[in-house]
C-alpha cells in the first residue's frame, strides 16, 4: 500500500514534545481520520468483543475492525473468526442484525452461501462457472490475525502484526488483574449500550488513559450529590499510592488509591465470596494492586478503554469501552459491564445497575462528559481555533522522572493527576501517523 | 404486565382520571419541575428505560435497560439535572416537548391499582444547536391511587432505538 500524504498537516508534527502541545487539527479533521484508519486502525490490534457474547457455535456479533464492518463468529468451540461482513459477489452484508446465531451465512442478495468459518460453499449458480473457478479464494475476507486475551477478543488487519501478547506488553499485567481474577473469568452482563457522540474518538481514549483533572469540574454533579462524599474526597485526595502508568505501544492506565483517613470500607466492595478466587488466579502483587484500589481507568491503544470504579454506595463495576471513530468529529461508543462468572446473580445485577447508572448511555457521569467533549470538538472545528494547539503542559515536568521504585510492570509516574499518560498516548499516535509506510516504493 | 392475564379496561371516569394524570405529569418534565415530578413517584418506585439490540426477526427480542433506578438513584439523577450548578448536560437546559398518546388503562390486581400503557415522543432541542433529538417509546406504568392522589409505582419506557443517535440521555420520559 502506498501512501501519498499531501495534507498540510503532514508538513509539521501534530505533537510538540518540547512544549507539551498538540494540534487541534488532530481532533477534528476528516483527513486525519482517513489517515488514522489506514495507519492506526488497519495496523493495530483492535478490541472487538468478549468470549461470553458468543458462547455457542454459530453465535456472532457484528462490529467494526477499523471502519470495515466485520462478523465476529464462534466457528468452533475454541475458535473465533473475524470476517468482513460483505459478500464476495457484490458486497451485500451477510448479517444485517447486531447479533444472532446461524449455521451458515447465506447472502440475501443472490444467494451465495458460506460456512461459518467463511469458506464459500456454493454460489447457487455454480453450473454457470468455468471449471477452473477456485472457490478457495472466494470465501469471506478473514482478518489475518484474531487472538484472545483472557476472554477479550482482538483482531488485526495487519499481516505483520506482532503477537497480541507482545502488542499488549506491560498493560497485559493490569488487564489480567481485572479480566482474569477468578478461574471462570469475567462475563458480559448485558448487550453493549451504544450511542453516537459528535466528538473526536481520541478524547475518549485520552479521558480513560488518565484525565484525572477533568473529574472535579466535569463531574461536580455526582461528586456533590454522593452522600458518602467519597467521590469528592477521592478526586481531591488521591492517596500517595496513586499513579499513572504508561507502556510501549501507547497503552496506559491510572490507578487511584485511598488517601489516608478515607473510609476504606466504602471502596472494598468486591464480594467476599470472590476474594479467595482472586488469590487463586492472580499473583500476590496483582492482588495487592487491586486491594483498596478506588478507581482504575485505562486505555489499550488505540480505542479500547476500561474502568473499574466505585462511586457512591454501590458495588464496583468493571466496564469496557470502545471509541469507534465515525469521522473526524463523531464517534460511536459501545459500553459493556462485566462481573465474575462465579458471582451470584444478585451481585451481578447490582454491578450492572450501578455500572450503567454512572457510566452508560444515560450515565450520570457520562452525560456531562459527552456534553463537554462535544463542545470541545465543535469549538475546535474552525481555522482560527486551529491556530492554537491543545495544552498538555502538565505532562512536561514529569516526563523525565518516572518512579524508579515502581515494582509492577510499565513506567509509573506520580502524582496521578498530571497529563503524562495522555501526552504519551498522543506521542505514540503521532509516531504511527508519521511513520513511513515501509512498504512504500514512492 | 403480562398479556396472558385477562385484564378489564377501566371505566370512562377512571380513564379520564389517568389521562389527566399522565398529561399533568409530563407537563412537569417539560417545565423542568423535576422535584415536583419526583413527588409523583412512590417510595418504592422502579423506573426503567430500555433499548434493544438488532436481532434477526425470527429471534425473540430481549430488551435491556439503559436506566434502571430505585427511589434513591432516581433522586440523585433528578437532583443533578435540576441544579444548574451540578449539571453540564442540562445547563443550558434542553428545550423539550413531550407528546403522550395511545393511552390504554386496566384495573390492576387490587383496588386502587391501575396498569396504564402509553406512547411517548420526546422532542429535544439542544440549546445553541440547530439539531434536534427524537426519542420515541412505549411506556408501561403501574399507578396507585390512594387518599393522597395518584402515584407512579413502576414505569418502564421501551425506546424504539438500538443506538442512541443524539449522544447520552440526560432527560426523563
Ligand atoms: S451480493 Fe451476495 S450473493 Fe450477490
Ligand atoms: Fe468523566
Amino acid at each position: 500500500m502506498t501512501y501519498h500524504p499531501r495534507m498540510k498537516s503532514d508538513a509539521t508534527r501534530w505533537v510538540d514534545v518540547e512544549r507539551g502541545l498538540v494540534s487541534r487539527e488532530a481532533f477534528v479533521s476528516d483527513e486525519v481520520y482517513q489517515l488514522e484508519i489506514e495507519r492506526i486502525f488497519n495496523r493495530s490490534w483492535i478490541y472487538l468483543g468478549h468470549d461470553t457474547e458468543i458462547p455457542n457455535i454459530g453465535d456472532y456479533v457484528v462490529r467494526n475492525l477499523g471502519n470495515a464492518p466485520v462478523i465476529v463468529v464462534r466457528d468452533a468451540p475454541d475458535s473465533t473468526k473475524v470476517l468482513l461482513n460483505s459478500c464476495r459477489h457484490r458486497g451485500a452484508k451477510l448479517c444485517r442484525a447486531d447479533a444472532g446465531n446461524t449455521k451458515n451465512f447465506v447472502c440475501p442478495f443472490h444467494g451465495w452461501a458460506y460456512e461459518i468459518d467463511g469458506a464459500l460453499r456454493t454460489t447457487g449458480f455454480d453450473h454457470h462457472l468455468r471449471d477452473d473457478t477456485d472457490f478457495s479464494t472466494m470465501g469471506l475476507v478473514p482478518a489475518p490475525h484474531v487472538e484472545n486475551f483472557y476472554g477479550l477478543i482482538f483482531a488485526s488487519w495487519d499481516e505483520d502484526a506482532l503477537p497480541l501478547r507482545d502488542y499488549l506488553g506491560d498493560i497485559g499485567w493490569y488487564l489480567e488483574s481485572f479480566f482474569n481474577r477468578t478461574p471462570g473469568g469475567m462475563e458480559v452482563l448485558a448487550p453493549p449500550h451504544r450511542w453516537r457522540t459528535k466528538a473526536n474518538w481520541k478524547i475518549g481514549s485520552l479521558n480513560f488513559i488518565g484525565d484525572s483533572q477533568h473529574s472535579p469540574t466535569t463531574h461536580i454533579g455526582p461528586s456533590t450529590l454522593d452522600a458518602a462524599r467519597s467521590i469528592r474526597d477521592g478526586f481531591r485526595k488521591h492517596g500517595q499510592d496513586s499513579f499513572h502508568v504508561v507502556t510501549d505501544e501507547g497503552h496506559g492506565c491510572t490507578l487511584t488509591y485511598l488517601a489516608p483517613g478515607m473510609p476504606e470500607k466504602n471502596y472494598d466492595t468486591h464480594s467476599d465470596a470472590l476474594k479467595p478466587l482472586y488469590q487463586e488466579s492472580l499473583s500476590e502483587d496483582q492482588v495487592s494492586m487491586l486491594h483498596h484500589l478506588r478507581v482504575c481507568v485505562g486505555t489499550v491503544f488505540p480505542n479500547m478503554s476500561f474502568i473499574e470504579s466505585q462511586v457512591g454506595a454501590g458495588e464496583k463495576a468493571l466496564i469496557i469501552r470502545l471509541w469507534q471513530p465515525v469521522s473526524g468529529t463523531e464517534m460511536e461508543v459501545l459500553s459493556w459491564v462485566f462481573a465474575e462468572k462465579e458471582a451470584d446473580q444478585v451481585y451481578k445485577d447490582r454491578v450492572l445497575r450501578n455500572g450503567f447508572h454512572n457510566f452508560g448511555a444515560a450515565g450520570v457521569f457520562e452525560q456531562d462528559d459527552m456534553a463537554l467533549w462535544e463542545s470541545a470538538t465543535a469549538a475546535s472545528n474552525n481555522p482560527i481555533a486551529q491556530q492554537y494547539p491543545y495544552s498538555f503542559q502538565t505532562a512536561l515536568p514529569y516526563a523525565d522522572t518516572p518512579d524508579e521504585n515502581h515494582k509492577w510492570p510499565g513506567r509509573a509516574h506520580r502524582p496521578a493527576d498530571t497529563e503524562i499518560a495522555q501526552f504519551w498516548f498522543m506521542q505514540c499516535w503521532d509516531a504511527l501517523m508519521r511513520a513511513n509506510d515501509g512498504k512504500s516504493d514512492e | 404486565m403480562s398479556e396472558s392475564v385477562e385484564r378489564s379496561p377501566v371505566n370512562i371516569d377512571d380513564y379520564v382520571m389517568i389521562q389527566r394524570f399522565l398529561y399533568a405529569e409530563v407537563a412537569l418534565l417539560d417545565r423542568r419541575a423535576y422535584q415536583a415530578w419526583f413527588a409523583l413517584m412512590t417510595h418504592d418506585i422502579r423506573y426503567r428505560v430500555t433499548t434493544v439490540s438488532a436481532r434477526p426477526a425470527q429471534d425473540k427480542t430481549s430488551r435491556f435497560a439503559i436506566i434502571d433506578e430505585d427511589a434513591q438513584t432516581l433522586k440523585m439523577r433528578i437532583d443533578q439535572i435540576s441544579d444548574p450548578n451540578l449539571t453540564h448536560a442540562e445547563n443550558p437546559p434542553t428545550l423539550t416537548q413531550r407528546l403522550v398518546s395511545n393511552v390504554e388503562a386496566y384495573y390492576g390486581e387490587r383496588n386502587g391499582v391501575f396498569e396504564a400503557a402509553s406512547s411517548i415522543l420526546l422532542y429535544a432541542s439542544r440549546p445553541g444547536s440547530p439539531e434536534t433529538g427524537l426519542y420515541a417509546g412505549e411506556r408501561q406504568d403501574i399507578l396507585i391511587r390512594d387518599s393522597s392522589g395518584v402515584r407512579i409505582a413502576e414505569r418502564t419506557v421501551n425506546l424504539a432505538q438500538t443506538i442512541l443517535r443524539d449522544s447520552t440521555l440526560s432527560l426523563l420520559l
